[in-house]
């Protein structure tokens, strides 16, 4: 049976949280950094998907790794979006999560920032 | 009691304004469809500062304990790219249509033999009625401009 999109979305969410244990185990073992954050660029990735496929589609996904920077701010936000004027979350998270973000999408080997980050998790 | 979509899409756009300093402005993108609760309140967010990589839509469920009624849909966009989207020179793209596909699928179960005969006599059919919703337009802007050094909401 062809998988739905919905399908692939709670797959690609799945697959986010085991990458995000298997980071806070490293963390615990004290490995290097550069594994911990091969596992946090993974997640973050993921999740991204994970929104990105229940509307566009999977096969509308792009073969890259340049998800993170754009779409885990909107994620966030929306998140910690309360309505009726109970925000508690101050204006500088915010800038601060894009700038954590762009930092996450550049840990992947192939986001390069335009041949400008060559620092990246391997 | 619960919001109508409308106010909840205002709602939603002036708790969004209020987190993202550079989110400039927010308009609806139509059909609200106002009579199903399921469809969501699609908003276009103009984003400073933000990747340009044209329209990738972002779908949330219903919150309700934390005051979003409805399921939603976010598309962020840059200044630029939202001047594409006025001028004709970026379009939304065929993901409505392909998901009023698969809501049209769920929707054949759902749709009561009552319904489909109301559809009838106002001389649509629910494909045709399917096919409108998921024709997406650029609608009203929910909130008033933001200046670039301007963090208030303008009243």
């Amino acid at each position: 049976m062809r998988s739905r999109n919905e399908d692939w979305a709670r797959s690609y969410a799945k697959q986010a949280l085991s990458d995000l244990r298997v980071r806070e185990a490293l963390v615990r073992a004290d490995t290097e950094k550069r594994h911990r954050l091969h596992f946090l660029q993974m997640a973050a990735e993921k999740v991204c998907k994970a929104y990105l496929t229940k509307t566009n589609g999977h096969d509308k996904l792009r073969k890259s790794h340049a998800y993170v920077a754009r779409n885990l701010p909107i994620i966030a936000r929306h998140f910690y979006t309360e309505v009726n004027d109970k925000n508690q979350m101050p204006q500088w998270e915010i800038s601060e999560i894009r700038r954590l973000a762009h930092e996450i999408e550049v840990l992947a080997p192939a986001c390069d920032d335009g041949d400008i980050r060559r620092d990246n998790s391997e | 009691m619960k919001k109508s979509k409308l106010e909840a899409a205002r709602s939603l756009a002036k708790a969004h304004f209020a987190v993202e300093p550079n989110l400039k402005r927010v308009c609806l993108i139509e059909p609200l469809d106002s009579e199903d609760p399921r469809e969501p309140i699609k908003l276009l967010e103009v984003v400073e500062g933000t990747i340009e990589r044209g329209i990738e839509p972002l779908a949330f469920t219903a919150d309700p304990a934390r005051g979003i009624d409805y399921p939603s849909i976010i598309v962020e966009v840059s200044p630029a790219e939202y001047e594409d989207i006025q001028n004709g020179k970026l379009q939304f793209g065929d993901f409505p249509r392909k998901r009023a596909g698969e809501l049209r699928r769920k929707r054949s179960v759902i749709v009561s033999p009552k319904k489909r005969r109301d559809l009838a006599s106002k001389g649509a059919t629910e494909q045709d009625q399917a096919k409108n919703r998921y024709y997406w337009t650029l609608g009203e802007e929910l909130l008033p401009r933001r200046g670039r050094n301007d963090n208030a909401i303008e009243k």
